[in-house]
């Protein structure tokens, strides 16, 4: 399965998606993957903080769109419907394995920093690095739902209405929910300086 | 007392979420309240330090381990799609109706008749329960042991012993041997340094 580099689809192309992977074209699935594949390991690696963890976790992702695309009508985009399905998995573990609050370990950097872009800029990696690190062990400090929320709107860039389709929530819960976990982040990084 | 915007409105703000008299109302409020705008600066400081955040590369071998997976989940879901398209057809095509019907009633009656054939070997059965071989029944009388052999009682020691003498009794039974008489109809033992065999008569006799 290649990755090539992504191109997001159209509404129309993904239908023609859904169309082509209905009667059996294997490649349909190969471009669907590759256009999310990132996006669900990153978001499924913000919400766990563990490289295998995300592995694993984007192999359940895609099992399960592979498993149900057949199902899917078009009423939402696929990226949306995709990333509906990565929570749902990310919730199922942290229920079976009770990670919500889980607390860093010193190995879990380390682990992140292994796995490199190789088509990343060094030098703006190096100047990051340490600002991001901070953030994201504050990140996991934040409860789940307002996580949820803030690293679909401030790192994936979804809009409010995605949001709310995506967790199943009202405009106003988003809002809030945005809101709160930003104000966590700003205590908790404001309280680091 | 200052009324400060509240922390969804400073958030929705830096998104354009506001509509527009709530945005220049809280626009107003930010010119006059440096509280606020330092609150809204410490957000805005978040959000850009968020959408800096590197995306980092999933490994290597995902795109390979999720090939796998998927392509055992295609085997999968392929013979469970043809033995479903298979029963649909059996159920929605009008034509292959009586088809389905026959089969069906053809497995009924099949399984009734094994049913049936099972009940009747059942009942046919001779019920055959394997025993171990008897343990010899055997009686003290009168401080003697006799054995139950083919039936006749016969005194410990002399079971390969043919009788001498048989002594069929009549209504009136020698007082010596009366012990014996209740052991039953014939009794082999010694009597007066003789095997003898002794024939009782029948309690009805």
């Amino acid at each position: 399965m290649s990755t090539a580099p992504v191109v997001m689809p159209s509404p129309a192309t993904e239908i023609d998606l859904i169309e082509r992977h209905r009667i059996g074209d294997p490649s349909a699935f190969e471009e669907i993957y590759s256009q999310h594949e990132k996006m669900v390991f990153n978001l499924a690696l913000r919400m766990t903080r563990s490289p295998e963890d995300a592995a694993e976790l984007t192999q359940e992702v895609f099992l399960r769109v592979y498993r149900h695309l057949e199902r899917f009508r078009g009423s939402s985009t696929l990226k949306t419907w995709v990333f509906r399905i990565a929570l749902n998995c990310c919730r199922s573990r942290f229920r079976r394995r009770r990670l919500t609050f889980r607390e860093p370990s010193p190995g879990d950097d380390d682990a992140l920093e292994r796995i490199a872009d190789p088509r990343a800029d060094p030098e703006r990696d190096a100047l990051n690095s340490g600002l991001g690190e901070r953030l994201d062990a504050a990140l996991r400090r934040v409860p789940l739902a307002f996580r949820e929320a803030v690293v679909l709107r401030d790192v994936h860039g979804f809009s409010y209405d995605e949001i709310g389709e995506i967790l199943r929530i009202r405009i106003g819960t988003v809002r809030s929910r945005i809101a709160r976990g930003r104000e966590r982040l700003r205590c908790m990084l404001e309280s680091e300086q | 007392m200052t009324v400060h915007v509240s922390l969804e409105q400073l958030s929705s703000y830096l998104d354009l979420e506001l509509a527009e008299p709530e945005r220049l109302g809280l626009e107003h409020h930010l010119h006059d309240c440096a509280s606020c705008r330092g609150r809204l600066d410490g957000l805005r400081s978040v959000v850009a330090r968020l959408e800096r955040l590197e995306q980092q590369a999933p490994p290597s071998e995902l795109a390979f381990l999720v090939e796998r997976r998927v392509a055992a989940e295609a085997d999968r879901l392929g013979l469970q799609g043809r033995l479903e398209r298979t029963i649909k057809t059996l159920f929605i095509q009008p034509s292959m109706t009586p088809i389905f019907g026959l089969v069906v009633a053809l497995a009924l009656i099949l399984y009734l008749f094994s049913f049936g054939v099972a009940r009747q070997q059942i009942r046919g059965t001779r019920l055959v329960v394997p025993v171990s071989p008897a343990a010899p029944v055997a009686r003290m009388i009168a401080g003697r042991e006799f054995i139950r052999t083919d039936g006749v009682w016969v005194e410990r020691g002399l079971e390969p012993t043919a009788p001498v003498t048989v002594l069929e009794l009549g209504v009136e039974i020698p007082v010596e041997l009366l012990p014996f008489a209740g052991l039953g109809e014939r009794v082999r033992l010694i009597q007066d340094g003789q095997v003898v065999e002794v024939v009782f008569p029948r309690a009805a006799d």
